[in-house]
C-alpha cells in the first residue's frame, strides 16, 4: 500500500508521484449527528482462497470499496480462517488505512471459522451507533473445520449471529467466489437471505471488482459517475476528470483497472489532497476542490482498461427560513385567518457555516421529493433553495425530509430537521360600529355594478356568438386569475412562430418550464424575450401562464389576440387550463404575427439533458 | 385480437415531384386543431402511401422537364417545372422502366445481384452503353418484332373472334409504349441516329468490309456448273429487308395515323422515321439517299445527342438515385407469403421545408392523428431521412492546379443535420426511429469507409448525441455503389466521315469518340436499413428465413436483433456485395463504441453456401451508454414503444388496476403470453428477457423495467387513477 498526502493553500498546482510516504490525514469531518453509517467487511481467509484469489484480487477490491464510501461511513474488518486471524474495529473516515494495513496482513490458510468471523463482525459493529449497519462477507465456500464437530460448532455460532443481525436490523451481503460458491444453497448465504441482504455470485475473483461496484450503487446507496474507460495501451495516458462543482467537501477519484495502474501523476486545486494506491487502483482525495478539473496521467499495461469513477460529498447543514402570508377567512365566523407558510430550506458546508451549497449550476432545476409531516411534495432547487408551503392551523412542528436520490452525489446531513411554524392569528375583529351610512353606500355601488355586468354580459354574449359558434358546452376549465399558484411547473412549450410581421423566418424554440421555479406567474412576452426573439408581438404580455392541477398549464389571456385551442376560441379576461401535450394558436393584436405554442412533457429522464440547454 | 397490425410504416422524407401533392398541402390548415380526421388521413393514404415500387412509380410519377435553348442551340433539363415557360414549350420525360438510364440501372443491379461479384470485377462498360443508340435500337427492335407478331395475327383474325379482341389489347399496349417518344424529339434521336447508320453503312459490320464493296447478287451455278453471284438487279433503297405484303402497309398505314394523331406538329421526316424504326422497310417505300446531307446529320444528331444525355444524367442523378433508393426499400422484402408488407408514406417535400417553424405545427397535427391514438393501423414507426450533407475534407493545402483536378464543391442538394436534429426533435415526440445516411458520392461508400474508417461519421454525428432524440436516430453507413465514378464513362458512337469513293464510314479517330462520364451512382443506406428493418418487421419474412425455428403469426419482429448469434447471416439485405471487407482495425474502430447501423460487406458462409449479399453488422442508434461505453442497439427503442402502446390499449390507458394485471403471472395476462411464446423468432420477449414495473404511490408514476438479456430499460408512465378503484 503506497500513500501519500498533500497540503494545499488556495489554488495551488500539484503533481503526485508514486513515493511509499505515511503522513496523517489532517481533516477533520464536521459530520452532523444521526448520519453516521458502520459496515464491516469479513474476509474468507481459508486456504482455498489460495487457488481462488492467486493474485490476491480480493484484498484491492476492498480497498476500493473503502475508499468509495462516503466520509460518514465507519469501517470495520475482520478475516477468519481456523479462528478470527486478523480483525479492526470500526474506524473513521480519518483512519481507513488502518484498515487497509490490517486488510493487507492476511493471508490464506487453514480452514473456514464463518461463524467466529461473523460474531466478530456484529461485536465490532455494537461498538458504534449508527443508522445503518452492514456486513459484506466475501467467501469461497461452506463452513468447515478440521472435524464435524468443530464444523457444526461454527455453523451454530454463524446462524446464532445471523438471528442478532437479524434482530438488529444488520443487512449481510455475501459474495460467493469461485466454482463452489455457484449454488445459492448454502449456509453463507442464508446470511443473505435471513437478513434482507443480497447474494452475489463471482465466477473469478477478476469478477469481484463490478460486484462491489453493485453493493456501492445499489445497496449502499453511494452515488458515482464514471468519468471515464481509457483503454491503455502501455504507454502513458493523459486524462482530465471533470469534478460536478467547486463547492463540493470532499471529492474521490478512483482508477481501477484488471491490471496495475502505475506512475500516477495528478495536477488539481483544492484545500487538500491525498493518494491511495494498490497494485489495481488508485485513489486520489481532495478535500474542497477549488477547480473542476483535473488532470491526471498514468501508465497502464498494453490492452487493458482502466475506468475512473468520480465520488462527491457535500457535508451538509440545512437552515430553513419560514415566512406567513395571513389571507382573510373565506368565512367571516372563521376564528383564524387561512395561514400559509413559505418554508425556505437552504444548506451550508458543515464545516464552513457561511458557505452556501448546492447553488450551483448542475442542480439547477432538479426534482427534490421534499416529506413533510408525511406529506410528499415535488420540489426543484433553484438557485441552491428548495421553497416549499404548508397550510398552518396551529402552532406545530413539523419534520422535514429531503429526498435526495435524484442528484448524482452523496449529500451527507442530518435528516429530518424540525421547523416550528406558528399557528394563524386571528383575523382583525370589525367595530361595531353604526353602518347605516356604509350600506346606503354599498347598496348603490351594487346596483351600479349589477347592471354594468348586465350590460357587459349581454354585449359579450353577442360577441361570443359572433365568434365562438362551436365552442364547447359549459367551458369547465375556466377559472379565475391567481397571482402565484401552489403548483410548480412541469413539462416545456414548443414555440412555433408561424408568421411575423417582417416575414423572417424562426427556427423552432423551446422553453423549459420545468426549470422555472414555484409558481412564478410569467407572461408571453418574457419568454419570447428569454428566447431572444426580437420580433414585436402585440398582445404577448397580456398573455401569461402559471402551473395548475393535474400538470396543466393555467393560461390566462387579458389580450385582443385570437387565441385557439381545440377549435375553441379562449375569450379574453377568462383563464383556461392546458393539458399536457395539447396546442394552443395564436394570432396577435396587428393580426398577422402567429405563434403555435405546444405544450409538452418532459420525462425524467430527460430533464438533466435539456437542463444543460439554454432555453 | 391483434392489437397492433402493422409495425413497419415508414415516413420517407424527401421530394420527387413538386407536381404532385405532398404531405403538407394535404394536411392544410391546423390553426386550432390538434389532430387530424379520419377522412382526412384516408385521403392521404390514397394519396401518398405506396406498397410497392410500382404504385411509388404510378402515384409520384417522377419526371424531369426539358426545353430547348435557341441561343445556344442547346437543350435544357430542369426537376422543377418552370413557371416561366409556357406549357407547349416544355416537355416532360417521364423517369418510368421504359426510360433508358433508368433502365439500364435497374438491369446493372439485377446483373451484379446475380453474377455476385465485386464491384473491382464488375463490368461496368457493358451495361453502360445500354443508354448508346445502338442498344436504344436493339430494344426497338424487339418492340417492332412484337407488334409485327402482334399485327399479323390481328389482322389473320376475323373481325367479331374474341381472340382478336384479346390481340387488339395486346397491341394497343405495344402501340402506347412505342407512341411514348413520338413527341420527344429527342427520344427520337437515337432512332434516327441508327436509322441513318443502317442505311448508310449497309453490310458494314461483323466482317468489317467497306460498304462501297458491296453489290447485292443471287448464288447461281454457270452455265458450265461453276459457282457464281449474279448481281441482282439494283433497287432505289437501301432498305433493310423487304418484306412486302399486306400486312407491312396495314402497320405502315396504321402507325403513320397514330404518329399523326398524336403529335401536334407533326414532320413528313420524322413520320417517315417512326414508319421506319417501328416497322421493317418495305419496298413500297422509295427513298432517295442524299449521303453528304444524311453523314451531316448524322453528327450534329450524335453531338447533339451526347450532350444533351449529358445534360439529362447530370440533372436527373439525383432524383434518380432517390428512386432507386425507394426501390431498394421495397426490394428488402423478399417473402413467399406476403404478411406485413412494408408501406412507405412518401412525404414529397423537401425536409427542409418541413422543418421550418411555419410547418412544423402541421407535422405535429398529422403524426398526432396516426401515432397518438390507440388504433395503430396507420402507426408511423419509422422515417427515412436520407442525403445529410459531410462536409468535404477541410484544410486541404491550397495548391496551384498544374492538372484538371476534382472540383471539391459543397454539394448544395443535400439536407442539413440542423434540419434532422429540427425534424428528430419533433419524430422523437411521437417514438418514430429516424434512419438517415449521409450524400452519394465517392467518400461514403463501402470503399472509402474500408479506407478511412467510420471516425468522420462518428464526428458528425457528434452534435445528435446526449440528446433526448438521439434514442430515435440511426446513423446509417456506408451507402450504397450502383456505378463507381471511375467506371462510369459510357462510349455512344463514333463521328461518320465521307471517304474519298463518296460513302460514307465510322471514324476511328480519338477525338471522334463520342463519351460521357456518369460519375458515379450511389444510394442512400437509410433507405436499405430502413427496408431491411420494416421487412424484419413481418412474422411470414422472419419464417422464410428461419423455417426450422419456431414462429408465431402474429407477432411482429420487433424485438429481432439481427446482431445477436448468426441472424445477420440468415436475414441480408438483397443489395450484392462491393468490397473484399473492411479491415479488422476498421471493425474494432466499430466495435469500440458499436456505433451506427453498419453494412458489411464480408466472406462469410451459411450452412455451406458463400454469402454474396451485404450484411448488417451494427445495428444501432445515438442512445449512448456511459455506463457500458456502447451505443444502444436499435432494437431496444421499438421494443419499449411497442410495449407502451400495447399497455396503453390493454390497460385503458394506464388504469392502475389493469397494469397489475398486466404484468399478473395468470397465464392470461399479457406478459405471461408474451413470456409463453419465449422460444419463438419473433418474441416480443426473448429467452433472458423480464418486464417488471414498480408503482409509485404518492408520485402516481409507473415505472417499467424492461430486461433485455440482462440490461434493463426503464419507461416511466403516469397512472390513470381518475377510473381506478384505488382513486
Amino acid at each position: 500500500m503506497k500513500r501519500k498526502h498533500l497540503r494545499l493553500c488556495l489554488i495551488s498546482l500539484i503533481c503526485f508521484l508514486l513515493v511509499p510516504r505515511v503522513q496523517a490525514q489532517a481533516f477533520a469531518a464536521n459530520l452532523p449527528p444521526g448520519t453516521s453509517k458502520a459496515i464491516v467487511f469479513l474476509l474468507d481467509a481459508s486456504n482455498s482462497m489460495n487457488s481462488n484469489d492467486r493474485e490476491g484480487l480480493a484484498k484491492d477490491s476492498i480497498a476500493q470499496l473503502i475508499y468509495s464510501l462516503p466520509s460518514n461511513y465507519y469501517v470495520g474488518f475482520a478475516a477468519y480462517n481456523n479462528s478470527v486471524v486478523s480483525s479492526i474495529g470500526m474506524q473513521n473516515s480519518h483512519d481507513r488505512e488502518l484498515v487497509m494495513e490490517a486488510v493487507d496482513s492476511v493471508t490464506y490458510t487453514g480452514y473456514t471459522n464463518a461463524g467466529a468471523g461473523l460474531t466478530t463482525a456484529m461485536e465490532l459493529l455494537d461498538t458504534v451507533d449508527a443508522t445503518e449497519k452492514t456486513v459484506v462477507i466475501l467467501s469461497d465456500g461452506e463452513i468447515i473445520m478440521s472435524s464435524d464437530k468443530a464444523t457444526a460448532e461454527s455453523s451454530g455460532l454463524f446462524q446464532a449471529a445471523v438471528e442478532t443481525a437479524q434482530a438488529q436490523g444488520v443487512r449481510i451481503h455475501v459474495i460467493g467466489l469461485g466454482a463452489d460458491m455457484e449454488d445459492d444453497d448454502n449456509t453463507i448465504f442464508s446470511a443473505a437471505t435471513q437478513t434482507n441482504g443480497i447474494n452475489y455470485h463471482a465466477p473469478q475473483s477478476t469478477d469481484i471488482q463490478s460486484v462491489i461496484d453493485s453493493i456501492l450503487m445499489e445497496q449502499l446507496g453511494v452515488k458515482k459517475t464514471r468519468a471515464a474507460i481509457v483503454d491503455t495501451d502501455g504507454g502513458t495516458e493523459d486524462i482530465t476528470v471533470n469534478i460536478p462543482s467547486v463547492n463540493t467537501s470532499r471529492t474521490r477519484i478512483l482508477l481501477t483497472s484488471g491490471n496495475p495502474i502505475q506512475n500516477l501523476k495528478a495536477d488539481f486545486s483544492a484545500v487538500n489532497g491525498w493518494q491511495y494506491s494498490g497494485t489495481r487502483y488508485t485513489l486520489l482525495e481532495l478535500d474542497h476542490p477549488m477547480d473542476t478539473t483535473v488532470h491526471i496521467t498514468f501508465q497502464g499495461q498494453a490492452g487493458g482498461q482502466v475506468k475512473v469513477d468520480v465520488i462527491s460529498e457535500y457535508v451538509l447543514t440545512t437552515q430553513l427560513d419560514v415566512s406567513y402570508t395571513d389571507p382573510e377567512p373565506g368565512l367571516p365566523e372563521a376564528e383564524y385567518c387561512e395561514r400559509v407558510a413559505d418554508v425556505a430550506a437552504t444548506f451550508f458546508d458543515a464545516g464552513d457555516s457561511d458557505r452556501q451549497m448546492l447553488a450551483d449550476t448542475v442542480f439547477q432545476g432538479l426534482l427534490v421529493q421534499v416529506t413533510a409531516d408525511g406529506d410528499t411534495i415535488p420540489c426543484y432547487l433553484k438557485d441552491g433553495a428548495i421553497i416549499f408551503q404548508r397550510t398552518v392551523e396551529d402552532d406545530t412542528k413539523a419534520a422535514v425530509q429531503f429526498d435526495f436520490t435524484k442528484l448524482d452525489t452523496n449529500l451527507i446531513l442530518e435528516q429530518p430537521v424540525f421547523v416550528e411554524l406558528e399557528g394563524p392569528p386571528a383575523p382583525p375583529k370589525p367595530r361595531q360600529e353604526d353602518y347605516r351610512p356604509q350600506i346606503i353606500v354599498g347598496s348603490l355601488i351594487l346596483l351600479a355594478f349589477i347592471a354594468i355586468l348586465i350590460i357587459r354580459l349581454v354585449s359579450g354574449r353577442k360577441k361570443a356568438k359572433a365568434i365562438v359558434p362551436a365552442a364547447v358546452a359549459g367551458s369547465k376549465s375556466e377559472t379565475q386569475v391567481e397571482e402565484t399558484s401552489r403548483y410548480g411547473y412541469v413539462g416545456r412549450l414548443n414555440i412555433y412562430i408561424t408568421n411575423t410581421l417582417s416575414g423572417h423566418d424562426f427556427p423552432p424554440l423551446t422553453y423549459n418550464l420545468f426549470r422555472i421555479p414555484g409558481g412564478k406567474k410569467l407572461s408571453l412576452q418574457e419568454i419570447l424575450d428569454s428566447c431572444e426573439v426580437d420580433e414585436p408581438f402585440e398582445g404577448a404580455d397580456k398573455i401569461s401562464f402559471q402551473p395548475a392541477a393535474g400538470h396543466c398549464l393555467l393560461l390566462t389571456n387579458e389580450s385582443d389576440c385570437t387565441l385557439m385551442q381545440n377549435r375553441e376560441i379562449l375569450m379574453k379576461g377568462r383563464s383556461y387550463q392546458i393539458s399536457l401535450n395539447s396546442k394552443v394558436d395564436i394570432t396577435f393584436e396587428d393580426e398577422r404575427s402567429e405563434i403555435a405554442l405546444q405544450y409538452r412533457d418532459v420525462k425524467p429522464s430527460d430533464m438533466r439533458l435539456l437542463a444543460g440547454e439554454r432555453h | 385480437m391483434k392489437i397492433i397490425s402493422q409495425t413497419n410504416r415508414t415516413l420517407l422524407l424527401e421530394e420527387f415531384n413538386p407536381e404532385k401533392l405532398d404531405l403538407l398541402t394535404m394536411i392544410g390548415d391546423v390553426r386550432g386543431i390538434d389532430s387530424l380526421s379520419d377522412d382526412k388521413i384516408k385521403e392521404i393514404n390514397e394519396a401518398l402511401l405506396c406498397r410497392s415500387y410500382e404504385e411509388f412509380q404510378e402515384k409520384f410519377a417522377p419526371c424531369i422537364y426539358s426545353f430547348y435553348d435557341a441561343n445556344t442551340q442547346t437543350v435544357r433539363y430542369t426537376l422543377k417545372k418552370p413557371e416561366s415557360i409556357p406549357e407547349n414549350m416544355l416537355t416532360v420525360i417521364p423517369l418510368n422502366q421504359q426510360n433508358d438510364f433508368l433502365k439500364m440501372l435497374f438491369s446493372l443491379m439485377e446483373s451484379k445481384k446475380s453474377q455476385g461479384v465485386l464491384n473491382v470485377d464488375f463490368g461496368f462498360e457493358h451495361l453502360l452503353d445500354m443508354i448508346s443508340p445502338k442498344k436504344v435500337m436493339e430494344d426497338i427492335r424487339q418492340v417492332r418484332k412484337e407488334i409485327r407478331y402482334n399485327y399479323s395475327k390481328y389482322a389473320a383474325l376475323e373481325e367479331g373472334d374474341p381472340a382478336r379482341l384479346d390481340v387488339g389489347d395486346k397491341l394497343n399496349v405495344l402501340f402506347e409504349s412505342a407512341s411514348d417518344n413520338y413527341n420527344n424529339v429527342l427520344a427520337m434521336l437515337p432512332l434516327a441516329i441508327e436509322d441513318i447508320k443502317t442505311r448508310l453503312l449497309l453490310g458494314a459490320g461483323d466482317q468489317g468490309i467497306n460498304p462501297n464493296q458491296i453489290a447485292l447478287g443471287m448464288l447461281t451455278m454457270g452455265d458450265n456448273g461453276e459457282l457464281k453471284v449474279l448481281e441482282a438487279p439494283k433497287q432505289e433503297t437501301t432498305a433493310l429487308a423487304t418484306i412486302d405484303d399486306h400486312i407491312n402497309t396495314g402497320l405502315i398505314e396504321t402507325l403513320e395515323e397514330d404518329y399523326q394523331q398524336v403529335n401536334e406538329c407533326p414532320t413528313d421526316y420524322v413520320k417517315d422515321l417512326v414508319v421506319r424504326t417501328f416497322c421493317p422497310l418495305p419496298s413500297t417505300i422509295q427513298t432517295q439517299i442524299d449521303v453528304e446531307r444524311e453523314v451531316a446529320n448524322y453528327n450534329s444528331y450524335l453531338q447533339f445527342y451526347k450532350e444533351a444525355k449529358d445534360g439529362f444524367i447530370k440533372v436527373v442523378k439525383p432524383l434518380v438515385e432517390k428512386m432507386l433508393g425507394v426501390k431498394m426499400f421495397f426490394d428488402q422484402y423478399k417473402c413467399r407469403v406476403k404478411g406485413m408488407v412494408p408501406t412507405l408514406l412518401v412525404a414529397n417535400i423537401r425536409p427542409e421545408m418541413l422543418a421550418k417553424s411555419t410547418n412544423l405545427p402541421t407535422l405535429h397535427a398529422y403524426l398526432n392523428s396516426t401515432n397518438g391514438k390507440n388504433n395503430f393501423s396507420d402507426t408511423v414507426w419509422y422515417a427515412i431521412f436520407p442525403n445529410v450533407s459531410i462536409n468535404p475534407k477541410e484544410g486541404a493545402k491550397l495548391r496551384r492546379e498544374r492538372f484538371a483536378g476534382n472540383i471539391h464543391k459543397q454539394n448544395e442538394d443535400v439536407n442539413s443535420m440542423e434540419t434532422l436534429a429540427t425534424l428528430l426533435d419533433v419524430l422523437k415526440d411521437y417514438k418514430v426511429e429516424t434512419f438517415f445516411s449521409f450524400e452519394g458520392r465517392d467518400d461514403t461508400t463501402f470503399d472509402n469507409v474500408a479506407a478511412e474508417g467510420v471516425q468522420k461519421y462518428i464526428d458528425r454525428c457528434e452534435p445528435l448525441v446526449n440528446r433526448p432524440y438521439s434514442e430515435y436516430a440511426i446513423p446509417c453507413i456506408p451507402n450504397f455503389t450502383v456505378i463507381p465514378k471511375n467506371k462510369s464513362g459510357v462510349t455512344l458512337d463514333k463521328l461518320m466521315t465521307i471517304n474519298d469513293d463518296n460513302v460514307a464510314q465510322l471514324s476511328d479517330a480519338k477525338e471522334d469518340i463520342m463519351r460521357l462520364w456518369i460519375e458515379g451512382v450511389y444510394i442512400g443506406a437509410s433507405y436499405v436499413a430502413a427496408g431491411f428493418r420494416a421487412a424484419c418487421q413481418c412474422p411470414d419474412y422472419l419464417h422464410d428465413h428461419y423455417r426450422r425455428k419456431k414462429y408465431d403469426t402474429e407477432l411482429p419482429g420487433v424485438r429481432y436483433d439481427v446482431e445477436s448469434g448468426d441472424h445477420a447471416l440468415w436475414t441480408r439485405t438483397t443489395m450484392p456485395k462491393e468490397i473484399t471487407g473492411f479491415t479488422n482495425t476498421i471493425k474494432d474502430q466499430i466495435n469500440r463504441r458499436n456505433f451506427g447501423w453498419v453494412f458489411a460487406s464480408e466472406n462469410a458462409a451459411l450452412d455451406g453456401k458463400n454469402i454474396t449479399e451485404i450484411t448488417i453488422y451494427k445495428a444501432r442508434n445515438l442512445l449512448y451508454d456511459p455506463e457500458r461505453a456502447t451505443y444502444e442497439p436499435a432494437y431496444k427503442t421499438q421494443v419499449t414503444t411497442y410495449i407502451e402502446r400495447i399497455l396503453r390499449h390493454a390497460t385503458g390507458d394506464f388504469k392502475e388496476d389493469r397494469i397489475k394485471m398486466f404484468f399478473s403471472n395468470n397465464p392470461t395476462s399479457q406478459k405471461s403470453q408474451w413470456v409463453a411464446k419465449q422460444d419463438c423468432i419473433n418474441a416480443v420477449l426473448d429467452e433472458g428477457d423480464d418486464l417488471g414495473y414498480s408503482i409509485d404511490e404518492t408520485t402516481g408514476l409507473c415505472d417499467l423495467t424492461i430486461y433485455y438479456d440482462g440490461n434493463a430499460r426503464n419507461l416511466e408512465v403516469e397512472i390513470n387513477r381518475l377510473s381506478s378503484k384505488k382513486s
